[in-house]
């Protein structure tokens, strides 16, 4: 996100492009009209990985599929070049290549989408949005957000995924007892596996079932109202481990969830603070030893695009639900 | 024995820090507020991204400009 921070970046596309985002692990592989659309884009791009199998990048392009201009690396000289080159050579188009008048697009009805590759948030299920941050201490003990300058800022930014839940795992939230219980152990499991984990600077490792060497997840009943509102805590702690030791997380964790009447859940906050330690697949150049990692959760309605965007760990569903 | 206390002391204070939770009702707020990108963070938001490619070329065959496409595995705005 760090390009996309910069002001005049943020000018200078606003006022040329319009912007989308894809997850190329989807796009790569959709049969769709969409697949087909992206793939015919890839073949016109230089690529460094065996064989094209990864489409990373950035590209600029016209809306019926010329590549304007293709970079895959984040340092800014050649990202400017990239920037600009695709503004360049759309104005060398011909009229009738770039003018309105001469698109016609029909939209893609949900049911033309390949059902292998895209992934919608379940009916009358919920959403969390996932926030992951490396943490520092202050002189006095207290926990601080790293500060980096330039490019170097890049890992110390927040993190972003999410967690869907069904209607009926959200409703196994609840109880009508005044008991503590523990939370439903595939709700726990899928915290751990895809969210308790280090995702700052590159797709995570997911934690496997015999790394979750102990974990307990607590709730009890806060209060209740008068209005049918429910509130809840949610604590406990977890030690994610691999079995060499070479990667793990100790935390612990408290928050907050509600249902109202009709046992929709209405907010949900939830604060993980623990020390992580080591590399992922993808997530290489960690700091020495362990180190604080945070990872806040919350209730969105997923009314913004964004919100609605899948888990990272959903590529696989039979492996998620 | 003042040496042997003063180290009983701070080996108890060490094992507190150690075993009690970090994260509690009173500070999980803040804690939660800490994680969250910052305003700084979110100015790429002030870029009105779309998340699906046929959308994107729709509106830019609408406007009459290019397209620009992050394309990354895992969702640039989903993931890291």
């Amino acid at each position: 996100m760090f390009f996309f921070s910069q002001p005049s970046i943020i000018d200078y596309i606003n006022k040329h492009y319009v912007p989308v985002v894809g997850d190329d692990w989807y796009q790569r592989r959709r049969t769709d009209a969409e697949g087909i659309f992206f793939t015919g884009l890839h073949k016109q791009a230089p690529h460094t990985t065996p064989d094209g199998w990864s489409r990373q990048g950035l590209y600029t392009l016209t809306p019926d599929g010329r590549l304007l201009s293709f970079t895959n690396t984040w340092k800014m000289k050649p990202f400017m070049e990239y920037l600009h080159g695709g503004v360049a050579s759309w104005n060398k188009l011909p009229p009738e290549q770039r003018e309105p008048e001469h698109f016609h697009i029909e939209a893609l009805s949900e049911n033309a989408l390949d059902p292998d590759y895209v992934r919608t948030p379940p009916e009358g299920g919920s959403i969390l949005k996932v926030y992951t941050r490396i943490l520092e201490h202050d002189e006095n003990g207290a926990l601080q957000i790293c500060r980096e300058q330039g490019e170097k800022a890049w890992g110390t930014h927040a993190a972003m995924d999410h967690y869907w839940m069904t209607r009926t795992e959200v409703r196994s939230l609840f109880t009508e007892e005044t008991a503590p219980f523990a939370l439903p152990e595939k709700l726990a499991v899928r915290l751990m596996k895809h969210n308790f984990v280090d995702n700052t600077r590159g797709e995570p490792t997911r934690w496997e079932l015999d790394e979750m060497v102990n974990h307990r997840f607590t709730s009890n009943v806060l209060f209740a109202d008068n209005a049918g509102n429910t509130t809840y805590a949610l604590s406990g702690s977890v030690l994610l481990q691999t079995s060499d030791n070479q990667r793990g997380y100790k935390a612990d964790f408290y928050g907050t969830y509600t249902h109202n009447i009709d046992w929709q859940l209405t907010d949900f906050k939830m604060t993980v603070v623990g020390d992580h330690w080591g590399d992922g697949k993808y997530t290489p150049h960690s700091r020495p030893g362990s180190a604080p990692l945070g990872i806040a959760f919350h209730l969105v309605d997923g009314t913004k695009a964004e919100d609605r965007l899948p888990p990272q760990g959903i590529r696989k569903p039979e492996r998620y639900w | 024995m003042r040496n042997w206390v003063i180290a009983l002391t701070t080996t108890l204070a060490a094992c507190h820090a150690l075993c009690e939770p970090r994260v509690t009702p009173e500070n999980y707020l803040r804690l939660h507020q800490l994680i969250q990108p910052t305003p700084e963070e979110n100015h790429w938001k002030k870029i009105p991204w779309l998340t699906r490619l046929w959308d994107a070329r729709i509106k830019a065959a609408a406007e009459g400009k290019p397209i620009l496409l992050w394309e990354m595995d895992g969702n640039p705005m989903a993931c890291t």
